[in-house]
């Protein structure tokens, strides 16, 4: 008479996973100035925003999982957020064979380890849409703090790009700024 | 009197397909005749060939007089613009077609085989194609295209992928791989490809005008993916081959496009992806990919303002005076500086972080 024996497998699995997203832009400067002087100013106005500059060139920022990178020389802008995560996904499976012993025990043994590898690598993958959801969400939300803070700067850059022109015009008398509403008065005497 | 010739009963099939193709007749008439298998004779009648070549020649003639030969329009020739209709503008020389082999083989292998069933090859890679060839193939898929199983029998063959004016004329017939490769648009550039093109600058224009229209029912965004890489390899070939061709006349059709599109207002990007619908990507980058190249032809406002600006450059003494004229003309009827600026207007609110200090020239 034959017997039903009952096959478990357990498995677990490993892995750090990675995710991110990235968008790019670019700063519009009016070449008020010569470029490498509006980059100047970039760069200072930067520097004075946390950025550090690197060994390319470019001024960096990192905030938590947010990188923004800004290239003073052609007003490129990125932004880029990383997440990373170490998950362990375990499960099992069960299967039945009318042998404890053999072959037929063996074959069952392995398709359903094969199958749990299968589950496994989908749970991984679930993780792993989760953790980029929520990459690009911190990027969504950290863009609308950026943008005021980007329009900021090249208000700022702007403006300094303007005072220095107007010195080179002639002697600055009066300087008059709203910050609120941007705008900015030189008087000059020629 | 009317001069008759016998032909057999295969022969009279043969030309009743061509002229279908050529849109003498419908082609619902010849379905059934281009669906049926039969045994090709050994060679054709001389009456049939005479008969062939003279359809061809008419037909071709005909249709390109009827897309815009008859419009008394300027265009390019020898740098000088010159006024016309095509009859007029053009030497005899360039507007003579000629035909290889290769209609005739297509049009026999049509009347004797299920094109979407044999495994029969009709086609000579090694023989190079006239424009004439070109042109007749061109109008051939555009009559064939509307059975989805013809369209897909014969959109990888070479006469119809390698031909220029298939692309031009049906850009989102071959969106359908991630890496597509347009064929060289230099040859139609000069020559009678040039003369063909400057006949069908207005289908062009009504072509893809209907295409960029229509953009707001894709809902897929893998398939706007596809359509927007292929148009955007398609029009940056394009307008580089105009551009090192000194033949910016015949890249007059997407400008006229987006003046057309824009008239005036300022269109939102959802007039090209509104109708994106859900099951997209989930990387804001992918994302904002997809939506730029969505704006394909948008994006070639930048090729279009660096050409008026180099046209603006030239002097009255400097080579090439008469055919900057010649754009800054065209540039000015089309309102190409508002349709330029409401195109980058368009492109500027695809962009989350935009930010500008304002208008006039920027840095570098």
């Amino acid at each position: 008479m034959s017997r039903a024996y009952r096959i478990s497998v357990k498995d677990s699995v490993a892995r750090d996973i990675r995710a991110g997203d990235e968008i790019c832009t670019q700063l519009e400067l009016l070449g008020i100035l010569s470029p490498e002087a509006m980059g100047q100013l970039l760069r200072a106005e930067l520097g004075q925003r946390g950025f550090e500059e690197t060994d390319d060139g470019k001024l960096v920022r990192q905030q938590g999982d947010l990188t923004v990178t800004v290239d003073p020389c052609n007003g490129e802008v990125s932004v880029k957020t990383v997440a990373e995560k170490s998950v362990v996904v375990e499960g099992e499976r069960e299967a039945t064979a009318w042998d404890d012993v053999g072959p037929l025990r063996k074959t069952i043994e392995d398709h359903a380890r094969e199958l749990l590898a299968k589950e496994l690598e989908k749970k991984i993958q679930k993780e792993n849409d989760k953790l980029q959801e929520k990459a690009t969400a911190s990027l969504e939300q950290h863009l609308h703090d950026l943008q005021p803070e980007l329009a900021q700067i090249v208000n700022k850059v702007t403006r300094e790009a303007l005072k220095q022109k107007a010195a080179t015009l002639g002697t600055i008398t009066e300087i008059a700024e709203d910050e609120k509403s941007g705008s900015m008065t030189i008087k000059i005497e020629v | 009197m009317t001069a008759t010739c016998e032909v057999t009963r295969f022969e009279f099939d043969l030309l009743r397909i061509l002229r279908a193709l050529l849109g003498v007749i419908p082609i619902h008439q010849v379905q059934s005749l281009i669906l049926n298998k039969r045994t090709p004779p050994a060679c054709l009648n001389p009456n049939a060939v005479a008969l062939v070549k003279d359809t061809l020649a008419k037909g071709l003639i005909l249709y390109l007089v009827r897309a815009g030969g008859w419009r008394d329009e300027a265009f390019l020739q020898k740098d000088t613009p010159t006024n016309g209709r095509v009859w007029n503008r053009v030497p005899l020389a360039e507007r003579t077609l000629t035909f290889s082999r290769k209609p005739l083989d297509f049009l026999l292998w049509l009347t004797a085989e299920h094109p979407t069933q044999t495994k029969v090859e009709w086609y000579r890679a090694s023989t190079e194609s006239t424009a004439g060839d070109d042109l007749f193939f061109q109008i051939a898929f555009d009559a064939l295209r509307d059975d989805p199983e013809l369209f897909d029998a014969f959109r990888s063959k070479s006469p119809f992928l390698n031909n220029p004016f298939s692309w031009l004329m049906n850009a989102s017939d071959f969106a359908t791989v991630d890496d597509p490769a347009p064929p060289s648009f230099a040859p139609l550039m000069t020559g009678t490809r040039a003369m063909m093109l400057e006949c069908l600058q207005a289908p062009l224009t009504k072509r893809w005008l209907r295409s960029e229209t229509a953009k707001s029912e894709i809902a897929d965004w893998n398939i706007m993916r596809r359509r927007g890489i292929a148009e955007t390899a398609i029009l940056t070939q394009f307008l580089k081959a105009a551009e090192s061709a000194n033949r910016l006349d015949l890249a007059l059709f997407p400008l006229r496009v987006l003046s057309k599109l824009f008239a005036g207002r300022s269109l939102e990007p959802s007039f090209w992806i509104g109708g994106l619908m859900a099951d997209a990507p989930m990387r804001l980058a992918e994302r904002i990919a997809i939506q730029r190249s969505a704006l394909s032809l948008v994006q070639q406002a930048d090729t279009f303002s660096r050409w008026h600006q180099q046209a603006r450059a030239v002097g009255y003494f400097d080579e090439g005076y008469a055919a900057s004229q010649f754009w800054k003309e065209a540039y000015e009827a089309l309102y190409g500086g508002a349709t330029i600026t409401q195109a980058r207007q368009t492109l500027a609110a695809l962009d989350p972080l935009r930010v500008s200090a304002g208008g006039g020239e920027t840095f570098p």
